[in-house]
C-alpha cells in the first residue's frame, strides 16, 4: 500500500474524530480532571482526595444513591418481568389484531418524557388528582403522592414503569420471535404444557435479551433525572432525588463543579461494575 | 438536506444576526430579567429611551440564571450589559465567576450607599467589593382571608404570634369543615419559613467570626425556628405546596393564608382579580408577645456584566431604573416590586389607601417593618446547605430526629462536611 493511500482512509474519517475530539473526548478528559480539583472559588486548586474523599462522607450522596438503587433492584425487575408477560402475550398465536395491541403496549415511549411527566403530575396531584378521586371512589383515602416519601417513591415508579414496560416488552417480543418453532414442537410430541414450555424453553432462551434490557434499564435509571424533576422535584425532602439529579444540583446549582465531576464518574464506574456483575449472574450466552 | 435540518440552520442564521446586530451596536444596551421583573423593566426601559436618544435600553425575558451560567463559564460570551439576579443567589456567582461583573467603586456606587438600608448592600458585596444596585425587597408579611377569618371568629391580633396562628389554624378548620388550612409552605422542597422565622430569631445558617465563614445552624434561634415548623405541620395548620400550588390553594379557598416576600402582592392582586377586597395584610407572626415582626425573604438586585462594551452606560440605566423614586413606585403600582430605595417610603402612595386590600394602607404596614430587618450575609454554599437542610426538615418533620437540636446538629456537621467551614 503506497503511503498515500494509507492517509486517505484516515482523511475521510477526520471530521468524525475532529467533532468527536473537540466535542466529547477533550470534555471528557476535562471534567475528569476537574474532579481532582477544589473548584470552590477561583482560582481552582489541585486537590487529589477533595472531592472523592468527600463522596463517602456525605449522606446526601448516599441517600440519593439509595433512592437509585431502591428503582434499580425493585421497580427493574418488577418492570421486566410485566415486560415478559406482554411479550409473550403479544406472540401468541390466538391473539386477534396484534398490531394494535403491539402500537398500544409501545406508545407510551412515544409521547415525550416532559409532556407525560406533566399529565401524571395532573393526575396525581394530591388534592385534586383524577387517581385520588378514584380511589375515593372505591373507598380508599387520598394517598400523598407528592407530599409523602411512600407516595412519591410509588409514583416515580409508577410512571417509569408505564412508559419503559413497552420498550422492553417489544425487545423481548424480538427475542422471543427469533426462539426456533421445531423447539416448541418438539416438546409438544414430549407432552410438556405450555406453562414448561415457558419455564424451560422460553425462558432459557430469552436469557440474553433479558440481559440486555437489564443494563439498558440500569444504565437508564444510573441516568434518571425528567421524572423526579418534573414530578416530584426529588421530594419531599430528598426521598425521590437521584443521583443524576444530585450531580445537575452539585455542578450546576452550586456550582461545585469538581464535585460534580467526581459524581459523574462514579455513576459511570457504578454502571460498569454492575453491568459487568449482571453478565457474570446470567451470563452473556443462552444456556438453552 | 430535510426540511428540519433547513430550519436549524435557518434558525442558527437568524440567532447569528441578532447576535451580531447587538454586537455591532455598542450604543445599546441589553438587560436580562424575568417574568413580572421583566415585564416592570421593560417600561422603565421605554421611559429611559424615551429621555436618554443617544442610547437604547433593550430588556429582554430570559431564563436569567442558567444562560448567565453558561456565558460565564465560556468567559463572558453571549450576555447582556445588565442582568437581574436575586440576592441569595448573587454570592455564588461572584464566587465563582468574579471576572463576569464589574465592581461598581469605579463609577462611585459608594454614593448610593446612604439610598438603601444595609442590609440590602450586604448580600451583594464579596469582601470591600460592591457589584449590584439593591432593587425590590421583600419585608415578610402575613396576607390574610378576612371574609374567610370573619366567618371562623379570628382577628388580626390573633396570628400576632406563631402559637396563635396555630390555634386560629385550628379554629379555621373547625369553621370550614377541615376544609381550608392556614398555608401551604414549601417545607419538603425549600426552606422559606424555616428561614424567615431563624432570622426573625437572629439565627442564620452561616455567620462570621475572626473574618471567617462558620456554620451556625444548630444554635439555639434556628433550633426554635425549626421546631416551630413541626409545630405547625403536626398541627395541621399548613401543608406542603410549591409556589404554583400555593396560588391554586389560595384561590379555591383551601388556604386562607401566606407568609410571604411583599412582593407576594402583586401575584395575589393579579392572579385573584375576583377575590378583590376580601385580603388583607398584617404584619408576621412573632415568637412570642411583643416579639420581632420583621423578616426578608427575597429581593433581587442589578449587575453589569463584564462582557458589556459599554458598562458606563450600562451604570447611568442601572441608576436611572432603581435610584428615582417615581420609576421605583412606578413599578410598585403596575408589577407590586416594593422598592428597597429608601426616599420611596415618604411617597404619598405608599400611605394611600389600596382598592383590592379592603382599603388598607398595606404599604405602610409592609415598610414600617423594614428597619427591624436583621441583616442576613448570603454565602457561596448556600445552595448546598439548603438542600443538605431540605432533607434535614423533612425527616425531622416526618418524625425521624428526637428533637431539632439533634436534626440541625447533624446538618451542621454534613454543612461542615461539604464546606470544610467550622461549627461556631
Amino acid at each position: 500500500m503506497s503511503p498515500k493511500n494509507r492517509i486517505t482512509p484516515y482523511a475521510f474519517i477526520a471530521p468524525y474524530l475532529i467533532a468527536f475530539g473537540c466535542l466529547w473526548l477533550i470534555p471528557i478528559i476535562y471534567s475528569f480532571s476537574m474532579s481532582f480539583f477544589n473548584t470552590r472559588a477561583r482560582p481552582w486548586k489541585f486537590d487529589m482526595l477533595h472531592n472523592w474523599g468527600r463522596l463517602f462522607e456525605d449522606a446526601l450522596f448516599l441517600a440519593t444513591l439509595k433512592n437509585t438503587f431502591l428503582i434499580i433492584l425493585v421497580q427493574v425487575p418488577f418492570m421486566l418481568a410485566l415486560a415478559v408477560i406482554f411479550a409473550v402475550f403479544l406472540n401468541s398465536k390466538l391473539l386477534f389484531l396484534k398490531g394494535i395491541y403491539r402500537f398500544a403496549i409501545f406508545a407510551p415511549i412515544v409521547v415525550a418524557d416532559a409532556a407525560y411527566a406533566v399529565i401524571f403530575r395532573l393526575l396525581f396531584n394530591d388534592d385534586f388528582g383524577f387517581v385520588n378521586q378514584l380511589l375515593n371512589a372505591v373507598g380508599i383515602a387520598d394517598i400523598a403522592w407528592t407530599g409523602s416519601s411512600a407516595g412519591a417513591i410509588a409514583l416515580i415508579s409508577i410512571s417509569l414503569t408505564w412508559r419503559w414496560t413497552g420498550y422492553n416488552a417489544v425487545i423481548i417480543l424480538a427475542g422471543l420471535q427469533s426462539i426456533p418453532k421445531d423447539i416448541y414442537e418438539a416438546s409438544e410430541l414430549d407432552g410438556a404444557s405450555r406453562f414448561t414450555q415457558f419455564l424451560y424453553i422460553t425462558l432459557p432462551n430469552l436469557k440474553p435479551v433479558i440481559l440486555l434490557c437489564l443494563v439498558l434499564s440500569t444504565f437508564g435509571t444510573l441516568q434518571l433525572f425528567t421524572e423526579p424533576t418534573l414530578l416530584t422535584e426529588g421530594g419531599p425532602g430528598v426521598s425521590t432525588t437521584t443521583v443524576a439529579m444530585y450531580m445537575y444540583q452539585q455542578g450546576f446549582k452550586s456550582f461545585n463543579f469538581g464535585y460534580g465531576s467526581a459524581i459523574a464518574y462514579f455513576i459511570v464506574f457504578i454502571g460498569l461494575g454492575l453491568s459487568l456483575i449482571q453478565f457474570k449472574l446470567l451470563g452473556s450466552k443462552s444456556d438453552a | 438536506m430535510n426540511t428540519s435540518t433547513k430550519r436549524i440552520i435557518g434558525a442558527l442564521l437568524v440567532c447569528n444576526g441578532i447576535l451580531l446586530s447587538t454586537a455591532a451596536n455598542a450604543e445599546e444596551i441589553t438587560i436580562w430579567s424575568w417574568d413580572t421583573a421583566a415585564e416592570a423593566l421593560k417600561s422603565v426601559s421605554e421611559q429611559y429611551n424615551a429621555t436618554n436618544p443617544a442610547l437604547t435600553a433593550n430588556t429582554v425575558t430570559s431564563q436569567v440564571y442558567d444562560q448567565l451560567t453558561a456565558g460565564c463559564a465560556a468567559g463572558g460570551v453571549n450576555l447582556p450589559d445588565v442582568v437581574s439576579i436575586e440576592n441569595g443567589e448573587a454570592e455564588r456567582y461572584i464566587q465563582q465567576f468574579p471576572d463576569c461583573f464589574v465592581e461598581l467603586s469605579q463609577f462611585g456606587v459608594d454614593e448610593l450607599k446612604p439610598l438603601f438600608s444595609d442590609y440590602k448592600w450586604v448580600e451583594l458585596q464579596s469582601g470591600d467589593n460592591t457589584y449590584g444596585v439593591p432593587w425590590d425587597a421583600g419585608q415578610v408579611v402575613t396576607f390574610y382571608r378576612a371574609d374567610l377569618f370573619d366567618k371562623a371568629g379570628i382577628t388580626a391580633d390573633d396570628i400576632a404570634t406563631w402559637d396563635g396562628y396555630i390555634e386560629a389554624g385550628k379554629k379555621l378548620a373547625a369553621a370550614t369543615n377541615g376544609e381550608t388550612r392556614m398555608a401551604l409552605s414549601n417545607y419538603t422542597s425549600g426552606l422559606n419559613w424555616f428561614s424567615v422565622m431563624a432570622q426573625q430569631l437572629g439565627c442564620s445558617v452561616f455567620g462570621e467570626k475572626n473574618g471567617e465563614t462558620t456554620i451556625r445552624v444548630n444554635q439555639a434561634g434556628c433550633v426554635r425556628a425549626l421546631d416551630q415548623v413541626k409545630k405547625l405541620a403536626d398541627a395541621g395548620v399548613i401543608a406542603p405546596g410549591g409556589w404554583s400550588e400555593k396560588l391554586t390553594a389560595l384561590k379555591t379557598g383551601k388556604t386562607a393564608s401566606a407568609v410571604y416576600g411583599a412582593w407576594y402582592e402583586g401575584s395575589v392582586r393579579n392572579n385573584m382579580p375576583e377575590l378583590s377586597g376580601q385580603w388583607r395584610v398584617t404584619k408576621m407572626p412573632a415568637f412570642e408577645e411583643g416579639g420581632k415582626r420583621a423578616a426578608n425573604l427575597g429581593g433581587s438586585a442589578l449587575f453589569i456584566t463584564a462582557s458589556s462594551k459599554n458598562p458606563a452606560a450600562a451604570y447611568d440605566f442601572v441608576k436611572f431604573a432603581l435610584t428615582k423614586p417615581e420609576i421605583q413606585i412606578g413599578m410598585l403600582k403596575s408589577h407590586g416590586l416594593v422598592p428597597s430605595l429608601l426616599s420611596t417610603q415618604s411617597d404619598e402612595y405608599m400611605s394611600s389607601p389600596q382598592e383590592y386590600w379592603g382599603g388598607q394602607t398595606i404599604w405602610k404596614t409592609i415598610l414600617e417593618t423594614s428597619s427591624d430587618i436583621e441583616p442576613v450575609r448570603a454565602t457561596p454554599y448556600g445552595a448546598e446547605a439548603g438542600d443538605i437542610l431540605v432533607a434535614i426538615q423533612t425527616a425531622f418533620v416526618e418524625g425521624k430526629y428526637d428533637s431539632a437540636q439533634a436534626a440541625l446538629d447533624e446538618a451542621a456537621k454534613q454543612i461542615k462536611n461539604a464546606t470544610g467551614l467550622t461549627v461556631e
